[in-house]
């Protein structure tokens, strides 16, 4: 079930009403969320619930499993377990998602050298989210096994915190520390919160269909043509995918996390205003915060994160970068992307300048200064190029695009300049929100205090409501990042 | 909690109210021409202002422009036969009931031919809807808008929805109508086109240049509201006792191959009643019989439609044809 279909709006106000009369029983609850949250994956293909479902028995045997050995001291049984159970998750999502990756690759490399490999590839659909919810379901036996939190025998209340529907198939992915105690405590019903959510998914909404969806429209266009197309052009279709990918991604981000607080659970902040980075550190500390910070904490720390020689710094921030780029998806441009970004990344962090801008840009101020401005539009401008290898098919692809847009006529006013107008003022629409509530939760946070009369917080309602009921497309449909 | 439901119902209704009028207003403003081309042969609004002349027919065609463009009345009335083509732009499975269910009682045919097109039955009939949407009709005015809200909302399409908005606004509020397109013997002629009476609509003669379509999904696939439709539909053609026959119509090789699953499509709407898949009925080319990469011209319509009369009377679902 997509978040901006007709059946999420019958199926969102029937299970938050059902929700909170269940509220005397924890348990009932619960069971509530498992099931509304089985259905809602379910509608897309119900034979992948035996997927999660086996993921979700895994980790959760695993983690009691684990805890009983901590508390014998069994460090090395407990060490055993652990590794069982990421084998067994990360073979599940090898399979799926990156088993034919893998042999076409290996066939490719081979055949380099003149060697033809027979190999099989499977035909299987990759499950929907299954990179979002293995990683969540990993975090909680690795989080276990490190004594970080204590293993739950409440069944339910596990599976509710692998499946909680709003961020099941594309996140955050959360951690058991901070969701797992919120299904074992009882939940009330909080009128500012809920406010706050409904508010947080219709800007979620806004960014999705209006932004991201007519983006995407100019964009497909012009990736699919770009062979034909001037450097200006070529020019306008990276910036649109650049506010295409962050309308989608971010909009689905703020949709789950509103939907979660009408529930009374609050997820953690996935996006904060990334395009408003001073530099590439600060940018990847404000996109995709949730698996951001889970390489940092489950793989980049572990393996001495920057505390170590220069050298093992390089080939952490490599790894972890890389990873990245894999997990996004299995082709060879997802993995350029990441090491892209990994060059960029590599002399803040051994300069010792990755945690120069962590406070909120131009705080304080109406405006950034001058020279705010120019980094933060060169931070834009390095981003934007990593999004063609996001975006494109091949890397060949990718290149033949950047040479492209090397060329005298980038320019010249693209002659779909005036074609994306309506494009431009969404994402001015958009930038000029964010910029001006950038100190908040998100677009519409704390509203009450932004926008005092009453009157003007309706009208920007109606402005929204509006834009995301008239300006739709037929690409304002799917999620992007639903294949990750 | 009952104060946030109560507020939240209230916004939502006041923010539709005020969308509507808004909508409206300012697509009024800015496509003060949003009204169909008048170059534009708008066969769907011809052939429903002309069904009500229509009582006691032999056969009625429903289904795409592979109906509308493929059943030539003037073939069918060589044996005799009297029928009406109710074949619309992209129709689905979901108008094609709607349409049924609407004249069923008035035209009474003894059979009905649907046509099924396979690359529409995964779609939510939007661009039909639309194309129903945009036609102004003479009689029942309340109920052909009532009958275009339901398509609207079978599309689950905003778009879909608010162009049924617009176009109530420029009918009823507006009183902006089409302009009326006039027969001239028993056709009306624009461009390329030619409505013939009974609801056929026939291309000036030419000849596929077998450039193919780009086309993105090879799969045969069919959806859940399509195939409740299609149920709805043969159910009621079964409970009055109406023959009905499932056809595929003829399509350019080149299109026919390009299906990889064509046998599983075929063996599943075989479910819904007889079916017959013409492209392995009937040996035609693919440039003299076809205009273009879907259609068939004059010299295929005359080869399909004969062998059509010829099987529906081996099938015995008409009883006075005339030999040839």
């Amino acid at each position: 079930m997509l978040f901006n279909s007709f059946e999420f709006a019958i199926f969102l106000p029937i299970t938050f009403i059902l929700y909170w009369l269940f509220n005397r029983n924890l348990k009932l609850q619960n069971a509530f969320i498992v099931a509304i949250s089985y259905l809602f994956y379910g509608w897309w293909d119900w034979r992948f619930l035996i997927l999660i479902a086996f993921t979700t028995f895994c980790s959760y045997t695993s983690g009691i499993l684990i805890d009983k050995a901590n508390r014998k001291s069994q460090n090395k049984k407990a060490k055993i377990i652990s590794a069982a159970n990421i084998t067994i998750n990360l073979l599940i999502l090898g399979v799926f998602k990156y088993y034919n990756f893998f042999v076409t690759s290996l066939a490719d490399a081979f055949s380099a050298f003149g060697i033809t490999l027979e190999t099989t590839t499977l035909s299987i659909i990759l499950p929907v989210g299954i990179s979002f919810y293995t990683f969540q379901a990993l975090s909680y036996s690795i989080d276990v096994y490190r004594h970080k939190i204590e293993a739950t025998h409440d069944i339910i209340a596990f599976f509710a915190f692998v499946s909680f529907f709003p961020q099941l198939v594309a996140g955050p992915i959360e951690r058991a520390t901070n969701l797992l105690p919120q299904f074992t405590q009882k939940r009330s019903f909080d009128y500012s919160t809920a406010v706050d959510g409904c508010r947080q998914i219709l800007w979620g909404l806004f960014k999705k269909i209006v932004v991201a969806g007519n983006c995407a429209t100019t964009c497909n266009h012009i990736f699919a043509t770009y062979t034909d197309q001037p450097a200006s052009v070529l020019m306008v279709g990276a910036l649109l995918f650049t506010f295409q990918i962050y309308g989608d991604f971010s909009g689905y981000s703020d949709i789950a996390i509103g939907t979660a607080k009408l529930f009374g659970i609050k997820l953690m902040r996935n996006f904060n205003i990334p395009y408003f980075s001073r530099d590439i550190a600060e940018f990847w500390r404000r996109w995709h915060i949730s698996l951001t910070t889970w390489f940092r904490d489950y793989i980049y720390i572990p393996l001495g994160g920057s505390r170590v020689s220069k050298a093992k710094v390089v080939r952490n921030t490599l790894i972890i970068f890389l990873l990245s780029g894999l997990w996004h998806g299995a082709n060879w441009t997802f993995v350029v992307w990441g090491a892209y970004h990994a060059l960029l990344f590599l002399p803040l962090i051994l300069l010792g300048k990755n945690r120069k801008y962590t406070h909120t840009i131009a705080e304080g101020k109406h405006f950034p200064s001058i020279k705010e401005f120019a980094m933060m539009l060169i931070t834009f401008l390095l981003v934007v190029i990593g999004w063609i290898f996001f975006r494109a098919e091949t890397i060949g692809d990718a290149w033949h695009y950047i040479c492209g847009l090397c060329s005298l006529n980038i320019f010249k006013a693209p002659y779909l300049f005036f074609t994306s107008r309506k494009n431009s003022a969404f994402v001015i629409i958009m930038l000029a929100i964010e910029w001006w509530q950038r100190s908040k939760e998100h677009g519409l946070g704390e509203l009450q205090t932004s926008l005092k009369r009453p009157i003007s917080r309706y009208i920007l309602y109606f402005v929204l409501f509006f834009s995301i009921l008239a300006f739709q497309t037929s690409d304002s449909i799917q999620f992007l990042y639903f294949q990750f | 909690m009952r104060k946030f439901l109560t507020k939240t119902i209230l916004t939502l209704v006041l923010l539709t109210i005020l969308y509507i009028p808004t909508y409206c207003v300012m697509f009024m403003l800015m496509y003060t021409t949003k009204e169909p081309a008048t170059e534009y042969l708008r066969t769907t609004e011809i052939k429903f202002n002309e069904i009500d002349e229509y009582k006691d027919i032999d056969i009625l065609f429903v289904g795409s422009s592979h109906s509308s463009r493929s059943f030539d009345p003037r073939i069918f009335s060589q044996h005799n036969l009297k029928t009406f083509n109710i074949g619309t732009l992209s129709q689905t499975c979901m108008q094609s009931w709607f349409i049924i269910d609407r004249y069923i009682d008035s035209l009474n045919p003894k059979c009905v031919i649907i046509d099924l097109y396979p690359d529409l039955m995964n779609t939510y009939g939007e661009e039909s809807a639309i194309d129903f949407i945009n036609s102004d009709f003479d009689h029942d005015l309340a109920a052909w808008e009532w009958t275009k809200l339901k398509m609207s909302m079978c599309t689950k399409n905003t778009n879909v929805i608010n162009e049924w908005i617009y176009s109530f606004f420029r009918r009823h509020i507006l009183r902006h109508k089409n302009q009326r397109q006039t027969f001239i013997g028993n056709e009306i002629h624009i461009c390329h086109d030619k409505y013939i009476r009974s609801g056929f609509v026939e291309k000036d003669m030419k000849y596929y240049d077998l450039k193919p379509d780009y086309r993105i999904d090879t799969t045969c696939r069919c959806n859940a509201m399509q195939m409740m439709f299609l149920n709805k539909t043969v159910e009621l053609l079964k409970k009055r006792d109406i023959n009905y026959l499932l056809v595929e119509a003829p399509v350019p090789s080149v299109l026919y191959k390009s299906y990889d699953n064509h046998e599983q499509y075929s063996a599943k709407i075989s479910e819904y009643g007889t079916f017959i898949d013409y492209n392995t009925r009937i040996t035609l080319n693919d440039s003299l019989d076809f205009y273009d990469s879907h259609h068939l011209n004059q010299n295929g319509v005359v080869k399909y439609d004969s062998l059509i009369i010829r099987d529906l009377y081996e099938l015995k679902y008409i009883s006075s044809v005339k030999q040839n």
